[in-house]
Formats: C-alpha cells, sequence, structure tokens
C-alpha cells in the first residue's frame, strides 16, 4: 500500500489522513499493459522469433538442406504438410518447417546487425552535425540528402553486387546505406535537446564537450532512436528478403525467407504451401517489429502514459 | 436579483493512477452583472479546472461529478453539447493565457475574428469582415484594415492578446472568462490590456471573471475575489476585506510574500512547505500542514466556509473560534 | 565600493542574421549592444527589463556560454574573453548559473544525486565517493532539501524543490559570482518567497555575489543592491535600488515602474501607459531606442543616441533630459 497518511507538516508535525485514500494504485507495468496490450503482443511476437532463430537447431527437425529420396513425390513434385514434414517439403526435398525455422536465423541476422551498423553511422553523424551546427551540419546534411534521394533498394543491390553476396556483406550493405534517417532524426533530437537548460548548465559547469555529447545528451536523445532502430530491424529484415528473392542475397543451399519464396514461386500453382509459411514468417516478423517499436513511442511520450 | 452565474457544489475530477480524483471540490460562487470576480490561487489550485468546468471544456479524462452551474437561470451541467456550443463564444466568451498558440496561424486574423460572427450571428463574409475590422478598432489596434488581412505571426505577443480579446467581444458576451490573460506579456503591455478590459466593461456592462495568480492584478481589477488553495475555496470576499482584513492563513501567507515595490524588507515572510498533490490530499483543512495555527482539530476535520462579515467568508476554523457570526 | 569582483565594459552580442541559400549575412540582431556594469563582492546586481530586452543574452554572454561580439570581462581583475579553453574550465568553479526553468535545467535522467556530484566529478574535487556523497548530503541541506531524498530523479520533487536542487548545484563548486536569470519567475509566489529567502541566507552565509536577471521589477528590487534597466540591448539607467525606484530618472524606467500592478486595492499609481510595441533589435530606431514610445521625445532624441553619463555618484543614466 502506498501512503494512507499525507506528509506530515514541517511546521507543526501534524499528521493528516487522507481525503481520498488511494482505492487501487496499479504498477506501471499493469498501467502500461492496460493502455498499449499491443506492445506485448509485439514484444511476444520479437521474443518468439528471436527463440526460433537461436534454438533452430534444437526445434529442427531434420537438416534444412538435405534434400530427402522420400521427400518428393514419385512424379518428383514437392510433398505437402504431413506427419514426417509438417510444413511440407519444397520441390528438391528438403523439409520446410527445418528451412523456415534456419531462415529465421538470417533474417534476425540481418535484420538486426544491419540496424546497428545504421545506428552507429546514423547516430555518430547525428550528434556531429546537430551539437556543432554550421559548416559541418551542412555537408552532413547534404550527404543525408543525397542518400535518402536515391532509390535505396538499388543502392544496396549495387553494393552488394561489388561485395559479393553473403550474409555479412548483405547486411554491411544494409547498414552502411540505411543510416539516413537515423541521423536525421538523432540531429533534430540533438538541436532540441542542446537547448535545454541542463545542457547550459553542463557547460557552465565546466564539461569537456565529450561528456556534454555523451553522457547528458546522448542518455536524452535515444527513446526515439531506440524506437526508429526497432522499426528498422523490421524493415531490414523485409529487404534482406527482397534481396534473397532477386537472387543478390544469401545464396544457395542456405535457406532464408526471401530465397524459399523466390524459390517457392515457381512451384506455386500445385505447392502453394512453398509461399504460405515463409510468407506468412515474414509478415508476423516484421509485425511484430512494428508493434513493438510504435509500442515504444507511446511508451516513451512521457504525456502519454497516466 | 439573481447573479449572472452561480456555481455551486461544483466537484470536477480526472482520471489518474488511482482512479477518478477531485481536482476541484465543492466550489460555490456567483458572479453578478456588471461585476469582476477574480479568482486567485497558485498553480494546481484548481482556478483553471473551474473555467473550463464552466465552458464544459475539460479535456477527455475529466468529468464534472458533481453540482451545478446556473448561467441566466440555466443549468450548464450535462448540457446538450450542441446547445452548449451556442453559449459558448456568444454568451460567454473566454481569452485564454497564451496568445501565441490560441490564434490559428493558418487563417488571417480577419477570418478568425469573424468566424464566431458567421456561426452565432449568421453574418455573411462581407459583414462580418467589416464587423472585424470594427472590432479590431475596438480594441485599438493601429491600421485595422490591413491587420485584419494579415496572419497571426505578424503580430507581437500584446497585440494578438488584443485579437483574442476582439475574437471574445465579437458577440457582446454577457460573461468574459479571462484566465491568466496577462501572465505571458511584460508589465507594460499588461497595463495596455488590463486598461483595455477595464473600458470594455464599463461600456458594454459585462461581467468578467479574471483568473490570475497576480495578486497585484487583482487588486487592481476586482470587485470581489475568490482564494482558492488545493482544489477549494478558502476565502472569498470583497477585494477591499480580502486585502485589508485577510482571514484566512494562506490568503495572510500569500498576501505577506510578495515583495512589493514600495517597502523595504529585508526578508520576505514565506509559507512553508508545498501545496499537497492531488493524489495525496489531506482530509481535515488541507493547508494545515503549512499553518502557523492549525490545531489537532484542522487535521482532523475540515471546516466549511464560515462567514467573517455578511460576504466575506473564510475556510478556517480560527473564524469559529473568534466568536464570530457562523 | 573596493574593487569590483565583475567588470563588464561595453559588452555586446550581436547575432548575425543569414538569408539564402548561401547564408549570406544580411544583417545584425544587437541582442546585447554595449552594456557596462560592476558588481562587489557579496554585493547583488540586477539586471531588470521586459523580454527581448538582451537580459539573459547578457547574463550568458558574461559567462560565455554564448560568445561575446565585443566588450570585456574583467572577473578578479582578469579579462576571461581572453582566457583560453583551459584556463576558463577552471575559471566556471568561480562562476555560476541558476536558470528559470525548474524542469529543463536539471538532466531528467539524472538521480539528484548524480546532478551534485557532476561538477565535483568535472572538477576532480573530492576524490572518494564517500566523500563526494557528504558532500552531496551538504549541499542538498545548505538549500533546504532533506539529503534522504538524493537518490530520487528531478521529477519527483516540487517547483521550489527543483529549483533549490539547481542552486545546490551551482554552489557545488563553490563559485564567487551566481548568474540569476529568473531564478524565481516559474514558481508560485508563496515558494518564489521561500527561494527568495534562500538566496539572501546563502549570500550572507557564503559572501556570494549576484547578477540577479529578472523581469519582475518587485523581486528585483528586493534582493537587489543596485539595479540596471535594460531596454533593446543597452542599460538605460542603473543606480542603488531604493534611489532608483524612489526617483526614476529614465523616462522608461519611469513608465516600467508604473505599469507594475500594486497589490492594494486601495492606492491607484498614477500610470504611464507605453505606446507600442517594443521595436526589433535588428532594425533599432535612430538616436535614442526608446524615443518612439517616449512621452518626453525631443528633437534631438530621433537623431542623436544619448550619452552614458553619472548624473550624481553612483547614478547613471543615458537619456537627453539630463544633458
Amino acid at each position: 500500500m502506498a501512503h494512507m497518511m499525507a506528509d506530515s507538516s514541517p511546521t507543526t508535525g501534524l499528521k493528516q489522513r487522507l481525503a481520498h485514500p488511494p482505492t487501487k494504485v496499479r504498477s506501471k507495468f499493469v498501467r502500461v499493459l492496460r493502455a498499449y496490450p499491443l506492445v506485448f503482443v509485439g514484444g511476444l511476437m520479437v521474443l518468439a522469433l528471436i527463440f526460433v532463430a537461436v534454438f533452430a537447431d534444437k526445434l529442427a527437425t531434420f537438416n534444412p538442406n538435405f534434400q530427402f529420396a522420400n521427400g518428393l513425390a514419385p512424379d518428383g513434385a514437392p510433398l505437402a504438410p504431413n506427419h514426417t514434414f509438417i510444413m511440407g517439403t519444397d520441390d528438391l526435398g528438403r523439409d520446410v518447417y527445418s528451412r523456415l525455422l534456419f531462415g529465421a536465423r538470417v533474417s534476425l541476422e540481418v535484420g538486426v546487425f544491419a540496424s546497428l551498423i545504421s545506428l552507429f553511422i546514423g547516430t555518430t553523424l547525428g550528434i556531429i552535425s546537430g551539437y556543432y551546427g554550421g559548416f559541418v551540419d551542412s555537408v552532413i546534411m547534404r550527404i543525408t540528402d543525397i542518400m535518402l534521394a536515391f532509390p535505396f533498394i538499388l543502392f544496396v543491390v549495387a553494393l552488394v553486387a561489388v561485395l559479393s553476396p553473403s550474409i555479412s556483406n548483405i547486411f554491411i550493405a544494409i547498414g552502411v546505406l540505411g543510416w539516413a534517417v537515423t541521423a536525421r532524426i538523432v540531429r533534430a533530437e540533438v538541436m532540441k535537446v542542446k537547448e535545454f537548460e541542463y545542457v547550459q548548465a553542463a557547460r557552465a559547469l565546466g564539461s569537456r564537450q565529450w561528456r556534454i555529447l555523451f553522457k547528458i545528451i546522448l542518455p536524452n536523445i535515444m527513446a526515439p532512436v531506440i524506437v526508429l532502430t526497432t522499426l528498422a530491424i523490421g524493415n531490414n529484415m523485409l529487404l534482406e528478403s527482397t534481396l534473397s528473392y532477386l537472387g543478390i542475397g544469401v545464396q544457395p543451399p542456405t535457406a532464408s525467407w526471401g530465397s524459399m519464396l523466390s524459390e517457392g514461386q515457381q512451384v506455386f500453382e500445385y505447392a502453394p504451401w512453398l509461399l504460405y509459411y515463409p510468407g506468412l514468417a515474414l509478415m508476423l516478423a516484421v509485425l511484430g517489429f512494428n508493434l513493438l517499436g510504435d509500442g515504444l513511442r507511446e511508451l516513451f511520450n512521457p504525456r502519454r502514459v497516466r | 436579483m439573481s447573479a449572472l452565474l452561480e456555481v455551486s457544489g461544483l466537484t470536477t475530477s480526472f482520471l489518474t493512477a488511482s482512479g477518478y480524483l477531485p481536482a476541484i471540490e465543492d466550489v460555490n460562487f456567483a458572479i453578478e452583472k456588471g461585476e469582476t470576480l477574480g479568482i486567485v490561487g497558485e498553480s494546481g489550485c484548481g482556478k483553471s479546472v473551474t473555467s473550463l468546468s464552466i465552458m464544459q471544456l475539460l479535456s477527455s479524462n475529466g468529468k464534472i461529478q458533481k453540482g451545478s452551474i446556473l448561467f441566466e437561470g440555466k443549468q450548464l451541467v450535462g448540457l446538450k453539447d450542441t446547445s452548449m456550443r451556442k453559449i459558448r463564444g456568444n454568451d460567454i466568451a473566454m481569452i485564454f493565457q497564451e496568445p501565441m498558440t490560441s490564434l490559428n496561424p493558418v487563417h488571417k486574423i480577419g477570418k478568425q475574428i469573424g468566424e464566431s460572427l458567421r456561426i452565432h450571428r449568421g453574418l455573411n463574409k462581407e459583414q462580418s469582415k467589416q464587423k472585424a475590422v470594427d472590432l479590431l478598432k475596438l480594441v485599438g489596434i493601429p491600421r485595422a484594415e490591413d491587420i485584419a488581412d494579415e496572419y497571426p505571426h505578424r503580430l507581437s505577443g500584446g497585440m494578438r492578446q488584443r485579437v483574442m480579446i476582439a475574437i471574445a467581444m465579437a458577440c457582446d458576451p454577457k460573461l468574459l472568462i479571462a484566465d491568466e490573460p496577462t501572465t505571458a506579456l511584460d508589465v507594460t503591455i499588461q497595463a495596455q490590456i488590463l486598461d483595455l478590459m477595464r473600458k470594455l466593461k464599463a461600456e458594454r456592462e459585462m461581467s468578467i471573471m479574471l483568473i490570475t495568480h497576480d495578486l497585484g492584478v487583482v487588486a487592481e481589477m476586482c470587485d470581489r475575489v475568490v482564494v482558492m488553495y488545493a482544489g477549494k475555496v478558502v476565502e472569498q470576499g470583497d477585494v477591499r476585506d480580502i486585502f485589508r482584513k485577510p482571514t484566512h492563513p494562506y490568503t495572510i501567507g500569500l498576501l505577506s510574500s510578495i515583495p512589493r515595490l514600495e517597502d523595504r524588507q529585508q526578508r520576505l515572510s514565506s509559507i512553508p512547505g508545498n501545496v499537497p498533490s492531488i493524489e495525496v490530499m489531506p482530509a481535515g483543512c488541507r493547508f494545515a500542514s503549512r499553518c502557523p495555527h492549525a490545531t489537532q482539530r484542522c487535521a482532523d476535520d475540515e471546516p466549511s466556509l464560515l462567514s467573517v462579515t455578511d460576504n466575506h467568508q473564510a475556510r478556517c476554523w480560527l473564524v469559529d473560534e473568534k466568536g464570530v457570526a457562523v | 565600493m573596493s574593487e569590483a569582483l565583475l567588470q563588464v565594459r561595453n559588452l555586446k552580442k550581436h547575432f548575425p542574421i543569414r538569408k539564402g541559400v548561401m547564408r549570406r549575412i544580411a544583417g545584425q540582431v544587437r541582442a546585447v549592444d554595449g552594456v557596462s556594469f560592476e558588481v562587489g563582492a557579496g554585493e547583488t546586481f540586477g539586471l531588470v527589463g521586459e523580454s527581448g530586452c538582451g537580459k539573459s543574452t547578457a547574463g550568458r554572454s558574461i559567462l560565455r556560454l554564448i560568445e561575446p561580439t565585443a566588450g570585456q570581462i574583467l572577473f578578479g581583475g582578469k579579462d576571461i574573453r581572453k582566457l583560453r579553453k583551459g584556463q576558463m574550465r577552471l575559471m566556471r568553479r568561480e562562476m555560476q548559473i541558476v536558470f528559470q526553468d525548474p524542469y529543463a535545467s536539471l538532466n531528467p535522467r539524472y538521480t539528484v544525486r548524480q546532478i551534485l556530484e557532476e561538477p565535483m566529478i568535472i572538477h576532480s574535487l573530492f576524490g572518494s565517493p564517500t566523500e563526494r556523497q557528504k558532500r552531496v548530503a551538504e549541499l542538498l541541506e545548505t538549500v533546504g532539501l532533506s539529503a534522504s531524498r538524493m537518490d530520487r530523479y528531478p521529477h519527483e520533487f516540487s517547483g521550489g524543490q527543483r529549483q533549490r536542487i539547481g542552486i545546490a548545484r551551482a554552489l557545488a563548486v563553490d563559485p564567487k559570482l551566481i548568474i540569476a536569470d529568473e531564478p524565481v519567475s516559474a514558481l508560485d509566489v508563496s515558494v518564489q518567497s521561500q527561494v527568495l529567502n534562500l538566496l539572501d541566507d546563502l549570500q550572507k552565509q557564503l559572501n556570494l555575489s549576484y547578477v540577479f536577471i529578472a523581469h519582475d521589477l518587485s523581486v528585483v528590487k528586493h534582493i537587489s543592491d543596485r539595479i540596471g534597466v535594460m531596454y533593446l540591448g543597452q542599460i538605460v539607467e542603473l543606480g542603488e535600488s531604493d534611489q532608483l525606484y524612489e526617483n526614476p530618472l529614465h523616462p522608461y524606467t519611469q513608465a516600467l515602474l508604473s505599469a507594475v500592478p500594486v497589490p492594494d486595492p486601495e492606492v491607484r499609481r498614477e500610470r504611464i501607459i507605453l505606446q507600442g510595441d517594443l521595436p526589433s533589435p535588428a532594425n533599432p530606431p535612430k538616436g535614442c531606442y526608446f524615443h518612439p514610445r517616449c512621452k518626453d521625445c525631443m528633437e534631438v532624441c530621433r537623431t542623436q543616441a544619448p550619452e552614458w553619463k553619472e548624473v550624481k555618484p553612483g547614478r547613471f543614466v543615458g537619456c537627453h533630459l539630463y544633458d
């Protein structure tokens, strides 16, 4: 129970009861859950995805790349979902369920690492741009404009082509090219926060610049950046699928949701499950990150949570 | 004569983490025709909630739980929104503290003034434009014709507050609610605006409900004063009585803690402690924890508004103990 | 007065107005346009004026939080504008600032203890954590807060209490001078008087000097020994606070004083209502900056800027009426 008594008086020491004893003081967790149930739905979806990706080798029923002789119908067609292959097989007789689990690993890896690279570059440039202003700011912001003006996917395709496709090259390409939005948001936040009087106070106290930037400004701009990064993970997962679908992503036989979609498309007419499962997985994963990100945005907004 | 506005037993609550809690409780006062009533108090005392309750402009997490608001004998509590809209801006107008955000930046000033005339008086575009220019002249804006065609960002804070007053005056309201109308303005501009309000009130026989924390403004503008503390009326009376014979220890403390230009005070007296927050509002007298005269009785029981004289009341047991008529 | 602790001489801060793609300088906002005053040890100098008069900019320029455009700032006889970065950092221990907004001036992500330890860490005072904690407790008690609350966050305190925390932070480095920029304007009257009394007590205990910046004349007059009245980037009148109040010389000071509402319904002060608004500091009027709004405007005022002169010992005014 919170306090049933009001603060006692500094002058007289009189103790008073409360006029309106609190009926129910809910914990912040419960209040947030009630106000934004979708944060938790999103959070659970993301947790489930992480779980699946981490324990893919334990959860998988088969080797994802093994081409089963009994995985194809006598006419060579993929098998529909059945007792052995719960999500069916693909046109090479591989287990779709196992490939899906290992594909989650690739998707998540690319989504997370690409976003972290963007986060790092975008935050660094954004802080420099926002804090120092002037000529440096103009240069960084013009580069940002250029990055945003180019069709992003073409940029990434070109870079991956130069680097040769591999998981690490994909997330490097996406990350190195995808920092522009982060940089802009960080810059705007820094410009706002640096005018706050507590930053002026730190300067007046003689703080060195790095201290002001990293110990005072940075923690105060992280909220929108975390939201943005969460949303970006979902987007980058989608992007990986696009690249794999286009054939310049993950190379066979490695499973990825994008490559599964690309391969499944050729036999879609008589084996639709080859599109349903990876498509559904991709949709749920991206949805999870978006719900989580939107929810976090609400949570970090001090005016919204009562 | 019945009062223009009569508020009785008004209780407005807001949804908090621990359910609905009252921001104002059992507020009673009346405004006569042609009178300026001051509502004074510090932040969190409920003075703005009172005015928003009267206008029925509470945010979605607030609601009037009890009480009545009679305007010219008509009950406003529970009135349908469509009927309330006919009163708002027509019979009762309101001006706010922040002249920067209360004007719409994308509409011309003339159009904004004319809007309530088109809604309430059914004037057409030409007529409302002409009336808008007249109103701008009324509130002392130079080059009224040109200003009517400008956007709000071209005006200074003082000018915008004049425009707000012009909007409020458009339909000849019987009651003007002014919520901290000069708080955001500099003293020299404040003097201009107060002057204007006094002039308009005299010309139009309007009543004013002036909400402010500035006792200087109250002394200058008001006929009667309601002092609020922690959601309750703690004292009310004639402006002279409040300033000459303040009775509630809070009013006394407030009056003695303002630095005065004409005195040489070595040290200001001050009220110790802070206003209790809505979640931990004490039973008994709400001022007891900060009061130099508090007794056990104050801690346990809340006094009602007790009469000091015929039209001067204070919510304090001291009135009772001094043997003054209850 | 003996050797002044702070001497400000002809301080100027002009902000360039930039226009167009090339960000070419199209004009200057003369936020502070030649301000001079002195503050002695243990003295309070009040800087009063309406919004946009440049009083806050002046305050921050003195601390070089904003780099001044011109002028001298002598602190203990040393021109701090000539100090290099490292020297300036050391100098910051001597002069501190208290801000207006008790909400924006404390880092919301730090506890009160962290906020108060920060200056000690920056200047490597009180090496050990226990010593620092002792000092934090001491500081909180000095400003009238309970040390038991040091691990709470700013939002758990009321406005007045936060302002006390802000004062404690300024005191953490043992400064000689505090620039108080509207320290009580965001507070309620009853709390305002608590904070004013605290500032008074601290001054006596620690022999602090204050530059007290505010728009509220009653507050400034209450706390200050001497006052400078600012208008459009300049000090138009300066003198001892009682004298300035009793016998204002500059027509602007007269208008300003007469505009303050008296908290007494039976006193009516004769009011000089100023016409019009403050001109833009980017394009100040010719001659005396105040002439378009002045009730005593003469021909000479329109063309010639008045000289800043001492009309009585310690009493300065910039107005042609006193030529």
